[in-house]
């Protein structure tokens, strides 16, 4: 008899346990984690088409109209805000790590922390505001998906070339994947009180094997050209 | 046929903006173009702007050193720049668009002693038509 029940409560195991044994055994391996590690160099525009012009609004385009070339901080050598950092021509490098995703620009010699969820990191207190914000990062499968919030204001808001300022509500959401040798980007920002629907900018990069180039920006040096600017409002008595 | 070396020519040649560090206040006129020969006294590899100090002898008799202004360090590594392209003591010759007035200009070509030359990205301080 006890054979028996041995017998049936065999079976029973093998019809009901096992299988989710073995899908806890699966999802046990984590997914794989996309492999965006390197150098990269600004190659064109994402699949080849360039992104839409901003549509900024009425009071962010006479905030552009007002400002004075010379106020501008890139001169102090202060760094420029994601996205506009993205905008020029230089490149970066990722480094992946089990907690963290560090991206280092050849511009301005930015460095940002992405903190990726699940590592418990502390969430930036009600004060802190910084200039290239606070970035949380996953992976949704081949994908870093990036979200950044907590950005000082800032005139350069979203593209170097212009002056339509950010707020401090400012947030970006950037995607990175790989296809083959090239690393594929979109970012999206969003700022409604100065942004009438969501500026993106979207770009891919190659391979690159050279060390990136030191910026080493010189305020004193940086300065010196303003001085020329011919202001658009009188001069001071 | 010079229309289509032209275009090539524009096409090979793309021009690298940056408005946030404006160029505006360079002569775009072709008239206006400045040739210095002179000693280098200084060059900085850096960004936003690579500078080069060459010292000459002015028009009054008396030494002047101008500077002239390009583009970031790592735009130049692209055309074959480094950060020894240029050393103190060089002999060089400089083209450049003024700052009319002002000893003070966009670099736009550097010939060296040697004969060799070091030529920037055409850039917004750069005149249309200005060939090196």
């Amino acid at each position: 008899m006890r054979h028996v029940r041995n017998a049936v409560a065999a079976a029973l195991f093998v019809v009901f346990a096992a299988p989710h044994l073995g899908a806890q055994s699966a999802a046990a391996s984590p997914p794989a984690i996309p492999k965006l590690t390197g150098i990269w160099h600004r190659k064109g525009p994402l699949n080849g088409k360039p992104s839409a012009p901003m549509a900024p609004t009425n009071r962010a385009l006479g905030y552009e109209k007002a400002f004075d070339n010379a106020l501008s901080p890139t001169y102090d050598c202060v760094q420029i805000p994601i996205p506009a950092l993205m905008n020029d021509d230089y490149d970066f490098q990722i480094t992946q790590q089990p907690d963290r995703v560090i991206i280092r620009y050849e511009k301005m010699d930015v460095v940002r922390i992405v903190w990726l969820e699940g590592h418990g990191h502390p969430k930036p207190g009600a004060y802190d505001y910084t200039i290239q914000g606070h970035s949380i990062g996953r992976y949704e499968g081949p994908r870093l998906v990036v979200e950044t919030t907590k950005f000082t204001p800032d005139s350069r808001g979203f593209n170097s070339n212009r002056f339509i300022p950010a707020t401090a509500m400012k947030k970006v959401t950037e995607t990175y994947w790989r296809e083959g040798d090239v690393l594929k980007m979109q970012t999206v920002s969003v700022d409604p009180l100065v942004l009438k629907q969501p500026f993106r900018w979207d770009y891919e990069y190659s391979d690159r094997k050279e060390e990136l180039t030191p910026y080493d920006c010189d305020p004193e040096d940086s300065r010196f050209g303003a001085q020329f600017h011919k202001s658009i409002y009188p001069p001071d008595n | 046929m010079r229309l289509t070396l032209a275009i090539v020519v524009a096409l090979g040649w793309s021009v690298q903006a940056f408005a946030h560090h404006s160029t505006a206040y360079f002569s775009k006129d072709l008239k206006d173009v400045v040739k210095i020969e002179g000693r280098v006294v200084r060059f900085e590899w850096r960004s936003p702007h690579s500078e080069l100090f060459v010292e000459t002898t002015g028009p009054d008799g008396k030494n002047v050193v101008w500077r002239f202004d390009t583009t970031p360090a790592a735009w130049l590594v692209r055309e074959g720049w480094t950060k020894d392209s240029l050393h103190s003591g060089d002999l060089v010759t400089v083209e450049g668009f003024p700052l009319v007035g002002q000893p003070y200009a966009w670099l736009g070509k550097v010939t060296k002693q040697d004969g060799s030359k070091l030529v920037p990205q055409r850039s917004t301080g750069t005149p249309a038509g200005w060939k090196p």
